[in-house]
């Protein structure tokens, strides 16, 4: 009996002794990772690793510091495009043919030059893997090596937008006898033949500033200096992004310095991070776009009157302080503040003030007191700073100023999407994230897409941005796009734009040289320690 | 007992396939259209991409054709791909279900321990200090809101004290072990590597102890007035009579006997536990079952739901079935023919 009591007795102690141990382990590892940075980050989105299919948000993350593209997008210019793996280009005046000469030099991780080869490989991967992001490579009619550091890459129809959509993840560069040797395929009917998703599970073929050391589902990715580079050298040697999907945890984690930096913080978390000791809250625009969209072959928004009332009768800067507590902006139009066609400037002539007299004035003319209708959105999501759920009640209490009765109908996000796109909403709560930094990409609450799901056409507009979408002149399709811009914040139109959310993240305060990106969240490789 | 485990599982078949029937209409016939919740906002609108994803996932034939194929693949011990990742559903579980078994074995045997101990406790000392002591810890237990406590823990220990690791399997940067079962606790020892051990083990201690929180309850209060009333028998008193010593009565006599209630609610608490708990696994970041059924499932990824139903329903037959072989191996007067 004594020694059977002595043993477990031992046993406990063992176990707790381990326990113990255990964990100033990991905090030394904390205390000495100079060169090795850590982000936590929820990474549960991710549905590939492979970067010719990749296309969620967190995908791209992932994508970006692993792969170079042809062109590249950077802060604060994002309209701006700037060479990458191709160090120029020439396009057709029609805009149906791209050249793009590569820079010389340029090695994958492997060792084996880029060449345009593997410029052709990649591209057409994209097309034929019929992967998620596969859409954006739809209008390339062909690719064709014209010498080893030149590419010329033909499309069905004239698209001035192309140079931007090439610094997309889906068009990330692999090295072609690489990813060929573990059975990628480019040519039609990779979508079955090609069974290179695993290997990129555990390896990667980029030419990016990182190599890719393993990526685990929901646990972590692990990230290595690529020494063969052709850029500037990261300052860290190793990056380690931790699954962590609750934001509370992450902030936690993050003062106890056993990560450097958090990256899904809601504005609660924030502020509660104000003015610790060590911590640094950085801010910036993030891509999202928010709308109140209304269906206007539902009663009341049929009637034009209705749908100018409710735009003068939101409280927008409740929502912006009080919601979102000062992370975001009122946004006048679809676009994100500072595109190519939606200066700042523009943004703030195009805001509706708060005039509850005037909407009430213009739902006297429209001979409608009193009106129900239901409002539909995706419960439990936040687009940013802004959580969904609060400002449909805002919404609702705005709206019961002017006599409608909004009939709150939340549900789960797949049956919002499948809702919205069917046009099924009388009244949703809509965002737009871009696929790529050109004002084409946000073109489509005219073009027959979005505005279809509203049961509202404005041929003028469609013509406008298809026409746009054609001219290669910077300059005329600027203009083109502020007329765009204007359009939709016309009275009538079935869109009330409401706010545009900040991505808060937040660091320890000794990392340095962090710069955001709204596709991405940031650029790893500029990153340093002080 | 050989030819009973046999019907007990050509019983289970029609079980197994009743799931997969029932998850394969809810994941058919729910309003949201796979198609349009899973393809992107513009990939919807490119036809070619359209059929290519309806092809591709049999979504062109006939409900009772695609609900035959799919029989047809379980057969073959194949569970189908994931429509999110495209990889086996079965590769996709290879990560989450040992995580799941490791966590919830730590925790049921946690909780199976504490909670007979504690059981015993209160029922010989009947209506003492530790009587009611012992009732309000099981009281709390099952009352208290599982994230609470999985936050509150995870904010005191870790975050105030620093007495545990961060959340997470391992720690930043360790490699996990080569899998051999797939649970980092069984295949550190496997591979010869106690500092592995030691690390997976002072991560899964937090979660652990959340959800033996609620495990000790429900076992303390079972085992306590399952005791109670073997106590008052009559065999009891006699054994007492003969003058045995009091703790040799009640493990030896008592406890035995009190044991079978016990062991049914354990055995469906470790069945609960193994469908995956969801908030601690969210809180701790945990990579479980629980979380990949519900990721998978607001995805619209059917052929995961479905793999996810089938594994936790052969584990509620695999544990029941464990649950009467130990009723017989403890009361010898339970036979099956």
């Amino acid at each position: 009996m004594n020694v059977r009591r002595r043993v477990w007795s031992g046993l406990v102690v063992l176990i707790l002794a381990l326990s113990i141990v255990g964990a100033p382990g990991s905090h030394a590892a904390g205390a000495s990772r100079s060169d090795v940075l850590v982000i936590a980050k929820d990474i549960s989105d991710i549905r590939t690793p492979d970067p010719n299919k990749s296309y969620d948000v967190s995908g791209v993350f992932l994508q970006f510091p692993i792969y170079s593209r042809l062109v590249k997008q950077v802060a604060p210019d994002f309209w701006k495009i700037q060479p990458d793996l191709a160090e120029s280009w020439t396009v057709s005046p029609d805009a149906t043919a791209y050249t793009f000469k590569l820079r010389k030099g340029a090695v994958f991780s492997s060792g084996n030059p880029v060449t345009s080869e593997d410029v052709r490989f990649s591209l057409l991967r994209t097309h034929n893997i019929k992967g998620y992001g596969s859409f954006l490579a739809d209008s390339i009619k062909a690719v064709d090596v014209v010498d080893p550091q030149t590419v010329r890459v033909t499309l069905k129809a004239p698209d001035a937008t192309f140079l931007a959509a090439v610094g997309a993840g889906v068009f990330s560069i692999v090295d072609s006898k690489t990813v060929r040797a573990h059975g990628g395929v480019e040519t039609p009917g990779a979508d079955t033949l090609d069974k290179a998703e695993q290997w990129f599970y555990t390896n990667s073929a980029g030419a990016g500033p990182y190599v890719l050391q393993r990526y685990t589902r929901e646990t972590e990715i692990v990230l290595e200096r690529n020494d063969k580079y052709y850029g500037a050298h990261p300052f860290f040697r190793e990056v380690i992004i931790r699954h962590v999907k609750d934001p509370s945890t992450q902030a936690l984690m993050l003062q106890r310095n056993d990560v450097d930096l958090a990256l899904d913080l809601n504005a609660d978390q924030a502020d509660s991070l104000k003015g610790k000791p060590g911590i640094a809250l950085l801010e910036d625009p993030s891509a999202y776009t928010v709308y109140l969209g209304l269906n206007s072959s539902a009663h009341p928004w049929d009637n034009p009157k209705v749908r100018e009332a409710v735009k003068y009768s939101i409280d927008y800067n409740g929502i912006v302080s009080g919601i979102m507590h000062g992370h975001g902006q009122r946004i006048g139009s679809i676009m994100m503040p500072g595109m190519l066609g939606f200066p700042d400037s523009l943004n703030k002539q195009l805001l509706y003030p708060h005039n509850p007299a005037k909407a009430a004035s213009l739902m006297k003319e429209a001979g409608v007191s009193r009106a129900s209708v239901t409002l539909t959105w995706a419960s439990g999501t936040n687009y940013g700073a802004l959580p969904l759920d609060r400002l449909a009640q805002k919404l609702r209490s705005d709206l019961a100023t002017i006599g409608i009765d909004l009939r709150l109908q939340p549900v789960q996000q797949s049956i919002f999407l499948t809702y919205y796109r069917q046009g099924k909403p009388e009244t949703a709560i809509g965002f737009w994230f871009p696929d790529y930094m050109d004002p084409d990409n946000w073109s489509y609450f005219v073009s027959g897409f979005i505005n279809k799901r509203l049961h509202w056409q404005n041929p003028e507009g469609a013509a406008l941005v298809k026409a746009a979408a054609q001219t290669p002149d910077q300059q005329k399709r600027e203009t083109m796009y502020e007329q765009y811009n204007r359009l939709l914040a016309t009275p009538g139109s079935p869109y009330v734009f409401l706010a545009q959310p900040t991505a808060i993240t937040a660091a320890r305060d000794d990392i340095t040289q962090f710069k955001f990106h709204p596709l991405y969240f940031l650029q790893i490789e500029s990153l340093g320690r002080k | 007992m050989g030819r009973y485990l046999l019907r007990r599982a050509l019983l289970a078949l029609p079980t197994l396939l009743g799931i997969t029937l029932v998850t394969f209409l809810v994941s058919h016939l729910l309003p949201p259209d796979l198609v349009l919740a899973n393809l992107g906002d513009r990939a919807t609108q490119s036809p070619s991409l359209v059929a290519a994803f309806r092809h591709r996932w049999g979504l062109d034939q006939p409900v009772v054709m695609q609900y035959v194929l799919y029989l047809g693949h379980l057969l073959h011990g194949d569970l189908g791909t994931s429509i999110a990742t495209d990889r086996p559903v079965l590769v996709e579980l290879e990560l989450s279900l040992p995580a799941t078994v490791e966590l919830a074995t730590v925790a049921l045997v946690g909780a199976a321990v504490i909670g007979t101990a504690l059981g015993i406790l209160a029922a010989v000392a009947r209506d003492s200090a530790v009587d009611l002591a012992v009732r309000a810890i099981s009281a709390i237990g099952v009352a208290v809101p599982t994230f609470w406590f999985a936050i509150l823990l995870l904010s005191t220990v870790y975050f105030r004290l620093g007495w545990a690791p961060p959340p997470g399997r391992l720690s930043t940067g360790i490699t996990p072990p080569a899998p051999i079962t797939g649970m980092y606790l069984v295949d550190s020892l496997l591979r010869g590597r106690p500092d592995l051990f030691a690390d997976a083990l002072s991560h899964i201690i937090l979660p652990a102890i959340v959800l033996a929180t609620v495990g000790i309850g429900f076992v303390t209060r079972m085992t306590r007035s399952s005791m109670l009333e073997v106590l008052s028998q009559d065999y009891v008193r006699t054994a007492h009579a003969k003058g045995l010593r009091r703790w040799s009565v009640v493990v030896r006599h008592a406890l035995r006997n009190a044991l079978i209630p016990v062991i049914t609610i354990t055995g469906t608490l470790y069945a609960q536990l193994m469908s995956g708990t969801v908030m601690t696994e969210t809180i701790f970041s945990w990579p479980g079952l629980g979380r990949y059924a519900v990721s998978s499932a607001a995805s619209l990824d059917f052929p995961a739901v479905m793999g996810v139903a089938l594994v936790v329903g052969t584990m509620y037959v695999i544990i029941n079935a464990c649950v009467d072989v130990l009723y017989a191996l403890i009361d010898p007067r339970i036979h099956y023919a």
